[in-house]
């Protein structure tokens, strides 16, 4: 699963999702893409579970690009812990996703396999999602 | 051939005044260019997006007729850029550069190709990468094309096209140069599935554990932190 090799900082803060994506907003390296119409945190399972779902679709012909990364690293403390004593482990690892950012592209498949396989991959996804075409 | 296009001088500027702008059908719109002041205007929205929806996008010439109370004069313009929603079907707000017809301009064209059908390296399996899928060009503004054309037909897996190979056009100078590498025909990666497939398969088991155990595999990933 993705995580980053050398993470910064153990524990961060979790922040908020406000407003829309800032870049990333087209389809930028294939001819399809997944657009999140939502703010939500996208875990690195998810991300795998879509990418899976998605190659699996296309038999592996065509090209998928991820253009998220989870970089985010989320704690939780144990099961029926008191609460204090400091924050807790870090747990798992999370993009956070504003709306409007296109997380997958593909290229090198006709629409409808692309439109499926985008669709089966936006059921692994924790948002509302679309599918885009480039634009010329 | 020009589209035509109406305008209306606008006064108020700002987020807030642009806001009410759209609120009201409008789009919010600046002109530029060839010694003209910068004027704020609006347009209709449903006549800009007749203006780009044509096959050539945004790379049209356009006479704008714009009105300031009952006076009304013309300008050539084209787009300059064209701003939309992060993901909503909705125009923000558009450019307009003045123009000279015997003036040259620079704009970016979209590069499409032919011969996909016929294509020696798609039909043995391979896939196109493409690297560049516009290029700037300087020409009159009349002869903007919709799109530079690259043939594929005779393109075998692992050759790629570059700028050199785009089919020219009199009276257009393309700007990029000309090694720079447009579309690559890649192997099928039928071939390397072999190596693929066992680590997709360690990939899932990965996971189905996991799912099984999220208390235990969790905190097994974040000691790999530590």
């Amino acid at each position: 699963m993705l995580m980053p090799k050398r993470p910064p900082h153990r524990k961060v803060q979790r922040g908020r999702l406000k407003g829309s994506a800032k870049g990333g907003t087209r389809v930028n390296f294939g001819d399809y893409g997944l657009q999140a119409l939502e703010p939500a945190w996208v875990t690195a399972r998810q991300i795998e579970a879509a990418r899976v779902a998605m190659t699996r679709h296309i038999k592996r012909s065509g090209k998928v690009w991820i253009n998220i990364f989870p970089h985010k690293p989320v704690s939780k403390k144990p099961a029926e812990t008191r609460m204090g004593s400091g924050k807790g482990n870090p747990e798992f690892w999370v993009a956070p996703v504003k709306p409007g950012k296109v997380m997958f592209e593909l290229a090198g498949v006709s629409e409808p396999t692309a439109r499926e396989a985008m669709r089966l991959a936006g059921h692994k996804l924790p948002m509302k999602c679309r599918f885009v075409k480039r634009e010329d | 051939m020009e589209i035509k296009l109406k305008a209306v001088s606008r006064e108020s500027t700002g987020k807030g005044a642009a806001r009410k702008t759209r609120g009201e059908g409008l789009v919010p719109a600046v002109i530029y260019g060839h010694g003209i002041e910068p004027e704020t205007l609006q347009v209709r929205k449903e006549d800009l997006q007749e203006v780009i929806s044509g096959g050539a996008g945004t790379n049209v010439l356009i006479d704008l007729e714009i009105a300031r109370g009952k006076k009304k004069d013309n300008h050539l313009v084209m787009i300059k850029e064209l701003q939309k929603h992060p993901y909503r079907e909705k125009l923000l707000h558009v450019d307009f550069l003045k123009v000279a017809r015997d003036e040259k301009v620079t704009m970016k064209v979209p590069i499409a190709l032919v011969g996909e059908e016929d294509s020696v390296g798609l039909r043995a399996g391979g896939t196109v990468q493409h690297t560049l899928w516009e290029v700037e060009v300087e020409c009159l503004p009349g002869e903007v094309p919709d799109h530079l054309f690259v043939d594929i037909k005779d393109v075998q897996i692992g050759d790629h096209m570059s700028v050199s190979d785009l089919r020219t056009l009199p009276g257009i100078t393309i700007l990029a140069d000309a090694e720079d590498v447009i579309l690559s025909i890649i192997a099928p990666r039928l071939v390397a599935e072999e190596a693929e497939v066992p680590e997709e398969a360690a990939a899932l088991e990965e996971v189905a554990p996991a799912e099984e155990k999220p208390g235990e595999a969790a905190p097994a990933e974040g000691g790999k932190e530590e």
